[in-house]
């Protein structure tokens, strides 16, 4: 029998953004089934640091590590990451999980493979690893994991990298729990409180929907509720007088209560490869609402509502397509039975041994 | 005859409204008019950083310091960043603010400090032990919004309860007021200014809608791109561009190229690239009163807008075209009929010109400024605080 692979997960932070909770699904899917023997090193901490800890052998950076790295770079990272691969019995095979982990997991030189698990898109892969650093960490690395369609056609036709090299995995969604309690609002977004999932650009569609949002309102959840972003928002709600409508809720340990029970999820981020956001509404057949930015209008498309993702910025556009899934039940029900469908090879129990294979390099 | 000593402390000195405001008060100042009456002060710049606007500003001042390069931190600003970072914020901010007043011991005990925009006001606090009684005047460039992201919470009381005057570009609106309470009655109005126009010789274009700026969420650059899809679809003969640096990390739209906007990027001189009777649209979200607007009014150019801050009063009484809702169709109808309605748009482009002619010049801008530096009497101004 194949021994189960040894794998050295090197994650940027342990937050509840998509990836590294995509990471932690793929952790806690080989800590069940005992497919891999996985160690986790994380260059930042985070909320998912003590679920990591509970799955598994789990190291997290230091203050002191983290600020040197800021100041010299991932090498600040190496030493930590080496003792962690010797942790193995055998030359683990290296996951850098996101392209903000790869040149730390790069430095890792007693290994049988480095594997870099791309979540992100052009924009902020360009600002997280400079174009000509890319280079050598590519000669450096076996495989991809693309995280959608999108990102593989990134790294095939404007990175170079040969198709053989790139394996597209879908990301890893936990299944409903089922009988949760789910809210009234009839709008959702949720993500980090950050530029690039706009949150801004979800205020600017409410504030041009037509018919106006009813008094049920909607919510965006995700933080944090008190940075320089999030006063920008707010300023958004005041001025398109949503602020009483609006529910900016912050982070919270689950989303389960803030799905809507009849209403769709609205997602305008400015680039998102592969929201697992939509993945989970998908599964509950919450309907979704999006722009081509990203895996969301990979995902609407796939599951046949190709008529529901705006133009990149049509504002208006979005508005509309919003406007009408509000306005008809039955529309609502049909988008999220197909949502429900086209999700499902998404599952964990589905996808990670899809993405094993992918890590192992099996065709 | 030598006038009082002031202080200027700006922001960085890059391309932005403030600095290129700074540039416009000093070369007035150095005009023949800036010195009609003999007393010109003396006027020394103390900057957060170095700049496209520097060496102008070096040519114009008696003295410029700068306490940071261009781009990067100086090394005590990288020292009290890392100390922020480890948890010793109030440590890191005192090594920063001794290293900067050594940087202007040289400097003659001022008469006045003028902190130009509250991106400024990290450098009060640094140089205040240095500057005896002086006179104190803060003169913001910025709305509520910008002014919590230079200034931080624990901080913004002393925005009203420290300067002797407080100046601002139009009337404070609910969030400037709700920020300097009671003190906000007393806000002197100093708008901003443009120069002269140089006619550029591009070919008129009356189907060409602009906007300029550096792309982001102030500047409502995704506005302008909402408005550009809803024009596509009512007017598809009208172009949209946009001239300005590009967005910072994470405000770029993915796919965006493929839309109907053109991307012009960052010149030097803007107005080059914009041709006559282009409309130009100002979506900005918060914004005093941008150097856009004032700009294309001086060249005649119709102008539609949108946000907080003076652009209302700009465009009132038929200068132009003002949305108040945050609804893209309206902004689509304001620009729609600034396409369409040739003799109402030549008109109002023309009031507009106008206005700005007699209120926004540095001739007529430049003499309250003075004022409120000096403390002297103001002369005598349109009674319409923003107009």
């Amino acid at each position: 029998m194949r021994a189960a692979p040894q794998v050295l997960l090197v994650s940027h932070d342990a937050s509840r953004t998509g990836a590294p909770a995509v990471a932690t699904s793929f952790a806690r899917w080989a800590a069940r089934t005992g497919a891999a023997q996985i160690h986790v090193a994380l260059l930042g901490g985070g909320p998912l640091t003590s679920t990591l800890r509970a799955l598994g052998p789990t190291t997290v950076a230091s203050r002191a590590e983290v600020e040197l790295a800021r100041a010299a770079g991932p090498r600040a990272h190496a030493p930590r990451l080496r003792r962690a691969a010797r942790s193995f019995d055998r030359p683990p095979i290296v996951v850098a999980n996101t392209l903000a982990a790869w040149p730390a997991a790069a430095t890792v030189e007693r290994r049988d493979a480095l594997v870099c698990w791309v979540h992100e898109l052009d924009r902020l892969a360009d600002v997280l690893v400079a174009p000509d650093q890319r280079s050598a960490l590519i000669a450096a690395t076996d495989r991809f994991l693309a995280a959608g369609p999108a990102v593989a056609r990134m790294l095939v036709e404007r990175w170079g990298i040969a198709p053989a090299r790139v394996a597209t995995v879908p990301p890893l969604v936990e299944p409903p729990a089922p009988g949760a309690p789910r809210s009234e609002r009839r709008v959702l977004g949720a993500g980090a409180l950050v530029p690039r999932k706009g949150a801004d650009l979800f205020v600017s569609v409410l504030a041009s929907l037509d018919p106006p949002l009813t008094a049920e309102g909607a919510a965006w959840v995700g933080g944090p509720d008190d940075g320089a972003y999030a006063t920008q928002v707010r300023s958004d709600l005041r001025r398109a007088g949503l602020d009483g409508r609006v529910h900016l809720v912050g982070p919270v340990p689950t989303l389960e209560p803030w799905w809507p029970a009849d209403g769709v999820l609205l997602h305008p981020a400015r680039e998102d490869p592969a929201p697992l956001v939509v993945a989970e509404a998908a599964l509950r057949a919450v309907p979704v609402a999006t722009w081509t930015t990203g895996g969301a209008a990979d995902l609407l498309r796939d599951a046949g509502c190709a008529h529901l993702v705006a133009p990149a910025g049509d504002v208006v556009g979005l508005a509309e397509r919003l406007a009408r899934l509000l306005a008809d039940a039955d529309e609502r029900r049909a988008v999220g039975r197909a949502l429900a469908d086209a999700a499902a090879p998404q599952l964990v129990d589905r996808a990670a041994p899809r993405t094993l294979a992918a890590i192992r390099g099996d065709r | 005859m030598s006038g009082p000593v002031v202080w200027i402390l700006a922001p960085p000195l890059g391309a932005g409204g403030a600095p290129t405001m700074l540039v416009r008060y000093l070369r007035w100042l150095r005009s023949p008019a800036g010195c009609a009456d003999g007393t010109v002060p003396e006027v020394h710049v103390v900057a957060g950083a170095d700049g496209t606007s520097a060496a102008e500003v070096t040519r114009l001042a008696e003295s410029t310091t700068l306490l940071g390069p261009a781009e990067g931190r100086s090394v005590a600003g990288t020292v009290a960043a890392a100390g922020a970072q480890l948890g010793h914020e109030a440590a890191a901010a005192a090594v920063w603010q001794r290293w900067a007043r050594r940087r202007v011991r040289h400097l003659p005990r001022p008469d006045v400090v003028v902190v130009h925009g509250a991106g400024a006001w990290p450098l009060w606090r640094a140089v205040a032990p240095r500057c005896g009684r002086a006179r104190l005047v803060l003169h913001l460039h910025e709305l509520s919004v910008a002014i919590g992201r230079s200034v931080p919470a624990s901080e913004r009381w002393s925005l009203a309860a420290e300067p002797d005057a407080i100046a601002a570009p139009c009337r404070p609106d609910a969030g400037l007021r709700a920020l300097l309470g009671a003190r906000a009655d007393e806000v002197v109005v100093v708008p901003e200014c443009a120069e002269p126009p140089t006619p550029n010789d591009l070919q008129a274009d009356a189907r060409l809608v602009v906007g300029i700026g550096e792309a982001g969420w102030r500047k409502g650059t995704d506005r302008f791109e909402a408005l550009a899809h809803e024009l596509a679809r009512r007017r598809p003969e009208v172009a949209c561009q946009w001239i300005g640096a590009p967005p910072p990390p994470g405000w770029a739209l993915a796919d965006d190229d493929a839309g109907p906007v053109h991307w012009d990027g960052w010149h030097p001189d803007p107005w080059a690239r914009v041709p006559p009777r282009a409309v130009v649209v100002v979506p900005s979200r918060e914004d005093p009163l941008p150097l856009v607007a004032i700009e294309a009014a001086r060249r005649g150019h119709a102008v539609v807008a949108s946000g907080d801050g003076g652009l209302a009063d700009l465009l009132d009484e038929g200068r132009g075209w003002f949305v108040a809702s945050a609804d893209v169709r309206d902004l689509a109808d304001a620009a729609e009929a600034a396409l369409d309605e040739a003799a109402t748009t030549g008109l109002r482009a023309a009031r507009l010109r106008a206005h700005a002619d007699a209120h926004l010049a540095p001739e007529a801008v430049g003499p309250r400024w003075l004022a409120l530096i000096t403390g002297r009497p103001a002369p005598p101004v349109d009674p319409e605080p923003g107009r």
